[in-house]
C-alpha cells in the first residue's frame, strides 16, 4: 500500500482538517461543509484500501443522504442553529478528554507498525458472501434497526403536536408539567418553524 | 427398652390431646403427660443406654423417591427431645397459670394446639427422611398458625398467623422441591450428600440451596424474617416455646443434620454464612429500636438465629447446635418472665407503659437479669460458651476476610444495647402510672425456675470436659474446643457489657422516645435511612447535563484502553493472537 | 512511517477529535456530527484492518457501521428538532430535567 503513500497522505490530511473545521464552525452550516469535505476524504482513503463497496456506500450514504440531512434540519432551524459562546470550562475539558483518548490510543499504536499485503482480498462478492454468510444475523438486524428508526423518527417528530381545536390547553398543559425556558409564551418553536418557511411549505 | 421408647415420642402428646379433648380433669392439666414424658424418656436415653434406633417401614408413601416411614432416634434426636420436652414442660407450667383467665374451653384449646405443637415438634426431631421431616415441618408450622391466631378475635391476630403460615410455606414448598428431585431412594437427611442422591440437576448446589431456603423460612432469616414480630399476636407463652426456644430453632436443626450437604457446597454455605451474619447485625439494630416488649425480644430472636446460622456456614454445627441449646433455656426465660410483667400490668406492652417493676416483681427481676447477661454472653454463663464457640469458629473459618467475624462481634455489643434497652426500661426508672399489679401466681414464678438453672450452668455441659459433645458422638461434626477463660470470651463479654451500661446511662426517656417514633421500623428503617443518606450524597453526580455524561464516559473509555495496554505491555493477560501481516 | 500507520494514526485523531467535539458543543447537531467523525474513525480501522488480514468482514461490518450511522442521524436529528419545538434553543444543557 505504500506506493500509494502521497495520496493516502493528502486525503488524511484533508480529512483531519475538516474534522478539525467540523467540530470548530460556529455556524452549522460551515460544520455541514466541512463534514462532506471530510467524509469524501474518508471515501477516497476506502478506495485506496481497495474497499470499492465501502467507499461507494460512504459516498452515497453519508455524502449523499447524511450530510444533506444535516442540511435540511440547520435549514430549518432558526439562525442555522447558531450556538452562544460556549464556556472555558466545557472547551478545557473537551480538550482534556480528547487528549487522554488521543494518549491512550496512540500508546496502543506504539505496540507495533501493521503491514498489508499488496495483493487486496475480496470484491464485492466476497463481501456478499461475508453479509450473507457469518455476519447475516447482524445484517438481518439492521433491517429492525432501520424501521425501528423510521418509526421512531416519525414518533418523536408527532407526539406533541397539538390535536386540532383543542391546541390551546394542550399547550398550556405541557408548559405548565415541562416548566421550559420558553421566552416567548405564545409562539412555540414549531409555530415559528411554520413561520419561516418549514416542511408545510 | 427406653431406646425403643424414644422412636415412639411424637406418640407421647396423643394421651394428653384426648384426655384435654375430652374435658377430662382441669384443662390442661392432662396435656402435662406429654412433654413430661419426653423429656423423662430423653433424659433417660442419654443418662442411659444411648442406643439409636431406626424405625424404617417401607412403601408409606410410595409415589415419592423415599417414601418409606422412617424414624431415627439417635444422639442428636435424644438432645434436641430433650430441650423441647423440658421447655415445654416449663412452659405448659406456666402457661397453667398464664391462661387461667381464659374460659375453660378456650383453655382446652390452647392446650390441644400446644399437644399438636409438641408432637409435631417430636416427628420433626424424629425424622429419619425428607419425607417425615416435611410432616412434622408442616405440623409445627400450622400449630404456630393456630396459636399465634390463638386470641382470633382481637385485630391482627388473623393476619399475623396467614403471614407466618405465608413464610412457613416458602420453607415448606422448598423442601418439597427437594423431597421430590432427589434421586430414587434417595431422602434419609444423613445420606443425601452421597454422589448417588446428589445426581439431580442442579446438584449438590440446588440441593443445599433448597435445605437453606426451608431452614431460612423457618428459622426467620434473611428476608423471611417479617413474619416473627407478628407471630408477637400469640400469648406470651407460645411465644416463647414456638417463636424463641424450639420452633424457629428447627431451621438450624435441618442444618445441623443435613450438615454434610452443605459441606459439598462450599458457595451455599459461604451464602449461609452471609445470611447469619447479615441477619444477626439487622435483627439486632432492628431490636434497639422497637417500641414492644415483645417485639423487642423478637427481634433479638431473629438475631441469635443468625448466630446458628453463621456457624453452621462456617462449618462449625456443633457450635451452632450447642448456642440453639443455650438460646432455648435464656430466651425462654426472657420471654416467660416478660410474660409475668406482662401479666402484672394486664396485657401492656409497649416499653411506655412499662416501668419501675424492679421493687414489685423481684422473681421477674432477677429472672429477666439472669436471661439477659446469658444473652449478652457474660463469660461464665450459659450464653458465653456458646457464642465463644460461634465467635471462634468466626475468626478461624471466616467468610469474606474478617468481615464476618466483626459483623458478629459487633453485634455483641448490639445485644448487649437492645436488651439492656429493653431491660432498664421495664425494670428501672418511674412507674408511668399508680394501677395495682396484678400479682404473679407461685406456679408461674416457680416454673421459671429451671430455666434460669439452665440459663446460667448449661454452658458447663462443655466445659470443663465435654459431655455434651461426648453424648452426640459423630452424630455432629465437631472440631470446636471450648476454650475457657479465653481472651476472645473477655473481649466479647465486656463489649456486651458496655452495650448494657450504655443502655443504663441513657435517660428513661431518652430510651422510650425513639421507640415510640419509630414503632414499625425495625431494620427495614434502618436499611432505609441508610439508603437516603447515600443517595442524598450521590444524587449530585446525576446532574441531568450530556455533556457531564459524555465527559465521564470518554474519560472512562481513555482509562480502560490505558489499563488494557499496560496489562497486555506487562503481560498480565494473554497476547494478541498473532496474524499475517502484523510485524512487532 | 507508511501508509497503514498513518491511516491508523488518522483514525486515532479522528476518535479524539470527534469526542472533544461532543463534548464541546452545546448544539445537537453539532454533536450529531462529531459523532459522525467518531463512527468514520472506527469505519477507516475497520476496513484498514480487512485490508491487513485480508479478510473482507471489515468491510462487511463497515457497512452494516454506514447502516447504523444513517439510523443514528435521522433519530438524533429527529430529538434535536424536537428538543427545539419544545424549548426553543439549540443548546442540549436545557433539557435537563432527568437529573436526581
Amino acid at each position: 500500500m505504500n506506493n500509494a503513500f502521497l495520496p493516502i497522505a493528502l486525503a488524511c490530511a484533508v480529512a483531519l482538517v475538516s474534522a478539525v473545521g467540523v467540530i470548530l464552525a460556529r455556524r452549522p452550516v460551515h460544520a455541514v461543509v466541512a463534514l462532506l469535505a471530510h467524509s469524501l476524504c474518508v471515501a477516497a482513503l476506502f478506495l485506496i484500501m481497495a474497499a470499492d463497496l465501502v467507499a461507494l456506500g460512504q459516498v452515497l450514504i453519508y455524502s449523499g443522504a447524511i450530510v444533506v440531512l444535516f442540511l435540511f434540519v440547520v435549514a430549518l432551524l432558526p439562525h442555522g442553529g447558531i450556538e452562544s459562546v460556549v464556556p472555558t470550562g466545557r472547551v478545557v475539558s473537551a480538550v482534556v478528554a480528547g487528549a487522554a483518548l488521543l494518549a491512550a490510543l496512540a500508546a496502543g499504536l506504539a505496540v507495533g507498525a501493521p503491514t498489508a499485503p499488496e495483493n487486496p482480498a475480496g470484491g464485492v462478492e466476497a463481501i456478499g458472501r461475508s453479509l450473507f454468510g457469518p455476519l447475516i444475523v447482524p445484517f438481518e438486524l439492521t433491517a429492525a434497526l432501520l424501521l425501528v428508526a423510521i418509526i421512531g423518527a416519525v414518533a418523536i417528530w408527532r407526539r406533541q403536536e397539538p390535536e386540532p381545536g383543542a391546541k390551546a390547553s394542550s399547550r398550556a398543559a405541557s408548559e405548565g408539567s415541562l416548566a421550559h425556558t420558553a421566552d416567548a409564551p405564545g409562539a412555540t418553536g414549531r409555530q415559528r418553524l411554520l413561520d419561516e418557511g418549514g416542511p408545510a411549505r | 427398652m427406653v431406646s425403643a421408647l424414644l422412636s415412639w415420642a411424637w406418640l407421647f402428646t396423643l394421651p394428653g390431646l384426648l384426655l384435654t379433648g375430652l374435658g377430662v380433669g382441669r384443662p390442661g392439666a392432662a396435656s402435662l403427660i406429654g412433654p413430661v414424658m419426653i423429656a423423662v424418656v430423653a433424659v433417660a436415653w442419654l443418662v442411659g443406654p444411648r442406643a439409636p434406633v431406626e424405625v424404617v417401614r417401607a412403601g408409606w408413601l410410595p409415589f415419592l423417591p423415599d417414601g418409606s416411614f422412617h424414624l431415627r432416634a439417635d444422639a442428636l434426636a435424644a438432645v434436641m427431645l430433650a430441650v423441647v420436652g423440658i421447655v415445654s414442660t416449663c412452659i405448659y407450667v406456666y402457661s397453667l397459670a398464664y391462661m387461667a383467665e381464659e374460659t375453660p374451653a378456650s383453655r382446652r384449646r390452647y392446650f390441644m394446639f400446644l399437644d399438636v405443637f409438641v408432637g409435631s415438634m417430636a416427628i420433626l426431631v424424629l425424622a429419619g427422611n425428607l419425607a417425615v421431616l416435611l410432616v412434622g415441618w408442616s405440623g409445627v408450622g400450622l400449630a404456630s398458625f393456630l396459636l399465634i391466631s390463638f386470641w382470633h378475635d382481637r385485630p391482627g391476630t388473623l393476619a399475623a398467623g396467614v403471614q407466618a403460615l405465608a413464610a412457613n410455606a416458602v420453607g415448606d414448598a422448598a423442601l418439597l422441591l427437594a423431597l421430590v428431585l432427589v434421586p430414587a431412594n434417595c431422602g434419609d437427611l444423613l445420606t443425601l450428600q452421597t454422589p448417588g442422591c446428589l445426581a439431580l440437576p442442579g446438584g449438590a448446589t440446588l440441593l443445599a440451596s433448597l435445605l437453606l431456603i426451608g431452614a431460612m423460612a423457618k428459622s426467620a432469616q434473611g428476608p423471611l424474617y417479617f413474619w416473627i414480630p407478628s407471630a408477637m399476636a400469640g400469648p406470651t407463652p407460645v411465644s416463647a416455646l414456638i417463636h424463641a426456644a424450639t420452633m424457629v430453632a428447627a431451621g438450624v436443626y435441618l442444618l445441623v443434620r443435613t450438615n454434610a450437604v452443605m459441606a459439598t457446597a462450599p458457595r451455599v454455605a459461604a451464602a449461609t454464612a452471609i445470611i447469619g451474619v447479615l441477619t444477626a447485625v439487622g435483627g439486632g439494630l432492628a431490636s434497639t429500636r422497637q417500641a414492644n416488649l415483645k417485639r423487642g425480644l423478637a427481634y433479638s430472636t431473629v438475631s441469635q438465629l443468625g448466630y446458628m446460622f453463621a456457624a453452621v456456614g462456617f462449618g462449625a454445627p456443633f457450635a451452632a447446635l450447642f448456642h440453639l441449646i443455650t438460646h432455648a433455656a435464656f430466651k425462654a426465660l426472657l420471654f416467660l418472665s416478660a410474660g409475668v410483667v406482662i401479666h402484672a400490668r394486664h396485657g401492656r406492652e409497649d416499653l411506655a407503659s412499662l416501668g419501675g417493676l424492679r421493687r414489685v416483681l423481684p422473681g421477674a427481676y432477677a429472672a429477666f437479669l439472669i436471661g439477659a447477661l446469658a444473652l449478652i454472653g457474660v463469660p461464665g454463663l450459659s450464653g458465653g460458651f456458646s457464642k465463644d464457640l460461634i465467635l471462634e469458629a468466626a475468626e478461624e473459618r471466616g467468610v469474606f476476610g474478617p468481615l464476618a467475624f466483626f459483623g458478629l462481634f459487633a453485634g455483641v455489643f448490639l445485644t448487649g444495647w437492645y436488651i439492656g434497652r429493653l431491660f432498664f426500661s421495664v425494670f428501672h426508672g418511674p412507674r408511668p402510672d399508680s394501677e395495682p399489679i396484678h400479682a404473679p401466681s407461685p406456679l408461674m414464678q416457680w416454673s421459671l425456675v429451671p430455666l434460669a438453672a439452665g440459663a446460667l450452668l448449661l454452658g458447663y455441659l462443655e466445659w470443663p470436659r465435654g459431655i455434651l459433645s461426648g453424648v452426640l458422638g459423630d452424630t455432629v461434626a465437631h472440631a470446636e474446643v471450648v476454650h475457657f477463660p479465653s481472651l476472645l470470651g473477655f473481649f466479647a463479654g465486656a463489649l456486651g457489657m458496655a452495650g448494657f451500661a450504655i443502655a443504663f446511662r441513657r435517660d428513661r426517656a431518652a430510651v422510650a422516645q425513639p421507640a415510640a417514633a419509630v414503632e414499625e421500623g425495625g431494620w427495614v428503617g434502618a436499611v432505609a435511612s441508610l439508603t437516603t443518606g447515600v443517595s442524598a450524597r450521590l444524587i449530585s453526580a446525576h446532574s441531568g447535563r450530556l455533556g457531564r455524561y459524555a465527559l465521564v464516559s470518554v474519560l472512562g473509555i481513555a482509562l480502560i484502553l490505558l489499563l488494557g495496554l499496560l496489562s497486555s505491555l506487562f503481560g498480565i493477560s494473554a497476547p494478541l493472537p498473532a496474524s499475517p501481516g502484523v510485524r512487532s | 512511517m507508511n501508509a497503514e500507520s498513518l491511516i491508523l494514526a488518522t483514525s486515532a485523531s479522528l476518535m479524539a477529535l470527534g469526542s472533544a467535539g461532543v463534548l464541546m458543543r452545546r448544539n445537537p447537531i453539532s454533536m450529531l456530527m462529531s459523532i459522525e467523525l467518531m463512527l468514520n474513525a472506527g469505519n477507516l480501522v475497520l476496513v484498514l484492518a480487512a485490508r491487513i488480514r485480508g479478510l473482507v468482514d471489515g468491510q462487511s461490518a463497515a457497512l452494516i457501521v454506514l447502516v447504523l450511522a444513517a439510523a443514528e442521524a435521522v433519530i438524533g436529528l429527529g430529538l434535536a428538532l424536537a428538543l427545539f419545538r419544545d424549548r426553543e434553543t439549540v443548546d442540549v444543557d436545557a433539557a435537563a430535567e432527568v437529573r436526581g
